[in-house]
């Protein structure tokens, strides 16, 4: 075995195996006894050698750079969610990882502004008018804005306006981003989306992200109708008696909202509202 | 060959209760493989919950860390890279990130924050292989099960990480400036 052992036989990848201790102890002195006749190869294995570098210490700097905080959260997030959605079961049927969409930095600083003004006008008009009643709205160009619901709906109508499909273009679109976003909006709202809600038909699912109203998490789930107008679906636990779907416009969007389980939903966009309200019924059933 | 497992009893769940401890690491692996932040925090988050939700097939006193390095392994192989690949220019090169950072936060030495810019710089394959080899000290074995490949392709990958990064060092050495460049 030894003998078969010549120049031509000795390659990179076994030099390599050599230098990093790789090759059983045949096989070692084999290359040993090669590489005493051959200058070349000790030239190869020199070269070789060149390639090495203080692996360990190198990588340990990005060790340090960990984001600690936040992977901790993330685990306990998929911890809760696991413990959720696995039961004692064995099955061998992985859930699929949800979609989730990457959260959007550059917008979430517009909202808490938005939010803030709307809850002002919230307390201002709800003590006057002392809180009107859960009626569903009517169409009306200039909704009311009296209830905490409401003001909820002008705050996501109003932030809503702010988009264009370009504020939607940068949302990272790959499966796993998705399913990890989707399952921390998940988790802040205490409501499990499945990732149903990013495959309705007619809307290109973009992201999901966590606002706030108040003191409550918003989920904000982003899509792009035919390619162009953003439409949000979004959630928030108002404690809101269950409500069925009516419609209504702010700030020159059309509106799908209802109520169930004390979560507050609605759809929100620039379309018509007939194609609203289906996909409306389409993520209804899904959540 | 005995599979302990709990599933009645979270507490004895080696899972959930060893993957804290190497979270640093996997996010590092994570870095590696996509060079981006962002997608290094998901993809920890989705390998993490990937082996909660695999928790039974891990062999209680076998090795978290590879077992989980092999889950990211084959996340980021078969659900997120080709993904990013289609994206294409919404991602940010592969180059910036990591050599940005590494250089900013490990001021102390330069030499290292270089090591670090040369390894990122290689090809995907070479750089998750040379990553488990030579940082996490997995042998050559270990290293073709995580990643799934045949151990010839292990130490092809090595060889030429080696070549490129032997390359860098003799041009340096050679007294012209260096550049890093990708090898493909």
């Amino acid at each position: 075995m030894t003998s078969e052992l010549n120049d031509q036989t000795v390659t990179d990848e076994t030099l390599v195996a050599y230098l990093d201790g790789e090759l059983p102890p045949g096989e070692r002195s084999s290359v040993e006894s090669a590489l005493e006749s051959d200058e070349e190869l000790r030239e190869r294995l020199a070269l070789l050698d060149d390639g090495a570098r203080p692996w360990k210490d190198a990588f340990a700097g990005l060790l340090e750079q960990a984001p600690m905080e936040k992977l901790e959260a993330d685990l306990a997030a998929a911890i809760q969610q696991q413990a959720e959605q696995a039961p004692t079961s064995g099955s061998a049927d992985l859930p699929p990882i949800i979609k989730v969409p990457a959260n959007d930095h550059g917008n979430r600083r517009w909202w808490r502004p938005a939010m803030a003004a709307c809850v002002a006008v919230t307390l201002l008009v709800g003590f006057a008018a002392g809180y009107g009643t859960n009626e569903a709205q009517n169409p009306e160009v200039v909704a009311a804005v009296g209830t905490e619901a409401e003001a909820w709906r002008q705050a996501v109508a109003d932030y809503q306006a702010l988009y264009t499909r370009e504020t939607l273009s940068v949302a990272l679109t790959d499966p796993v981003v998705q399913s990890a976003g989707l399952q921390r909006v998940s988790k802040s709202l205490g409501l499990t989306l499945p990732d149903s809600v990013s495959e309705v038909g007619g809307l290109d699912y973009k992201r999901a992200q966590i606002l706030k109203f108040g003191s409550q998490p918003l989920a904000q789930l982003a899509y792009l109708y035919k390619d162009e107008v953003p439409v949000a679906f979004c959630i928030v636990r108002l404690d809101e008696t269950d409500r069925a779907a009516s419609n209504e416009v702010r700030s020159g969007l059309n509106i799908v909202h209802w109520s169930k389980g004390g979560y507050s939903l609605m759809l929100v966009g620039d379309l018509p509202v007939e194609e609203l309200n289906d996909f409306a019924r389409e993520l209804e059933g899904r959540v | 060959m005995n599979i302990h497992y709990e599933m009645t009893n979270p507490d004895h769940n080696p899972v959930k209760s060893g993957l804290p401890e190497i979270l640093s690491r996997l996010w590092r692996f994570a870095m590696v493989l996509s060079h981006n932040e962002e997608t290094a925090g998901d993809l920890v988050q989705a390998t993490c919950l990937r082996a909660l939700q695999k928790c039974e097939q891990f062999q209680a006193g076998t090795h978290l860390d590879r077992w989980t390095f092999s889950i990211m392994a084959s996340l980021w192989k078969n659900e997120l890279r080709a993904e990013r690949i289609r994206r294409g220019g919404g991602f940010v090169d592969a180059e910036e990130v990591l050599v940005t950072d590494g250089a900013e936060k490990i001021e102390t030495n330069i030499l290292l924050a270089e090591v670090l810019a040369e390894v990122q710089a290689l090809p995907e394959a070479q750089r998750s292989t040379v990553l488990l080899v030579y940082v996490e000290g997995l042998t050559y074995a270990e290293a073709a099960e995580t990643l799934e490949v045949p151990i010839g392709t292990i130490m092809s990958r090595l060889a030429a990480a080696r070549l490129k990064l032997a390359a860098l060092k003799r041009a340096e050495d050679g007294g012209s400036k260096r550049q890093v460049k990708t090898g493909q």
